[in-house]
């Protein structure tokens, strides 16, 4: 993954250089907005070329992974893999 | 007992409960009070670049703005070098929260005290209490700024203040997302192969700087993705991980 953009406290993105075939090339990209309870992530991992099981896959680890990120900036200690899922 | 006298105590009641919520944090400094009141009015090297006019001395006016989401705008009403420092909130804007009079006419307070050798620094936002809807927010980037971004333009000549903002629609500063863009769109013609994109959003109940630091240090990354992570909070840097075992290991 190469850092593309870092701008404080707002935005993150990466472009994937190199990783599985389906991933390279992608960008991932997450997006912080102030919200009066705290902040509110928008994150989008853009540049899939097909709706693969491989894509489904990843929605679905995104989705694990950004509960264990709640969870570490909320209580200290998030679930990072391979605890992820459980 | 007079109504008027139970007002007086009520009142009394209410200044002596607003004292006490006033939000507040202090750090001692390694610097003298001279050096800690200058690196205080130099507000774009600790809190923002996002600043217009001019922030050390008495009487000034300068203005604070986050993109779309924060703009203020300060009197310096007291300013007493290697003591205190004191802004009046004049204007507030909010873009989260509904009670658009936050902030307004509150102060933020700033005082050097000096004892034994040593500076200690108390930074009270003046009427910024826990009943603000604003009030977990401002806490948080309040604490943040002051005790480690401040504290570090203090110690060390350099803080950590939110960089200037660029508009994005310059073609100069965002060159990056157009080739990219036209990458997607080269051939209008073949749907199937547009590109899609995975979408996710969620609330996390923690500061933006907080949340930052999670997605761009190792340290944070390591935190909640995978402990097998390479990575610098560096633009143009390369960030390693264990890809394989993530996504295919069950």
């Amino acid at each position: 993954m190469k850092v593309k953009e870092l701008k404080p406290y707002s935005k993150v993105k990466w472009l994937c250089l190199k990783a599985q075939e389906e991933w390279i090339g992608t960008t991932i990209a997450f997006e912080l907005e102030p919200h009066a309870k705290g902040t509110v992530l928008f994150f989008h991992h853009d540049k899939w070329k097909a709706y693969t099981p491989e894509f489904a896959g990843c929605s679905y680890a995104w989705a694990l992974f950004f509960r264990s990120l709640k969870l570490l900036c909320e209580t200290g200690k998030g679930k990072p893999w391979p605890e992820f899922d459980k | 007992m007079s109504v008027l006298h139970l007002t007086g105590v009520v009142f009394q009641l209410y200044i002596c409960t607003m004292k006490n919520q006033d939000f507040t944090t202090s750090l001692e400094v390694a610097a003298t009070p001279t050096e800690t009141f200058s690196a205080i009015n130099n507000v774009r090297g600790w809190w923002s670049e996002n600043i217009d006019g001019p922030t050390d001395r008495f009487s000034a006016g300068f203005s604070y703005y986050y993109e779309d989401v924060h703009r203020t705008r300060f009197k310096i009403t007291e300013f007493v070098p290697g003591q205190k420092v004191v802004w009046h909130v004049l204007d507030n804007y909010f873009k989260f929260i509904t009670d658009k009079n936050e902030w307004v006419g509150t102060k933020v307070i700033f005082d050097i005290s000096e004892k034994d050798g040593r500076t200690r620094l108390k930074f009270t936002h003046n009427g910024l209490v826990p009943d603000y809807e604003c009030y977990k927010v401002c806490h948080d980037a309040w604490t943040h700024y002051v005790q480690v971004s401040l504290k570090e333009l203090i110690e060390k000549g350099k803080g950590r203040p939110t960089p200037r903002e660029t508009p994005i629609t310059e073609s100069g500063s965002a060159g990056e997302e157009y080739p990219e863009a036209s990458q997607t769109s080269k051939e209008p013609g073949e749907a199937s192969t547009r590109a899609i994109s995975i979408c996710q959003r969620l609330l996390i109940e923690s500061p933006a700087e907080k949340v930052y630091e999670a997605l761009t240090t190792q340290d944070g990354l390591a935190g909640w993705w995978t402990p097998e992570v390479i990575a610098a909070p560096e633009t143009g840097s390369v960030l390693r991980f264990s890809l394989v075992p993530i996504i295919r290991r069950k």
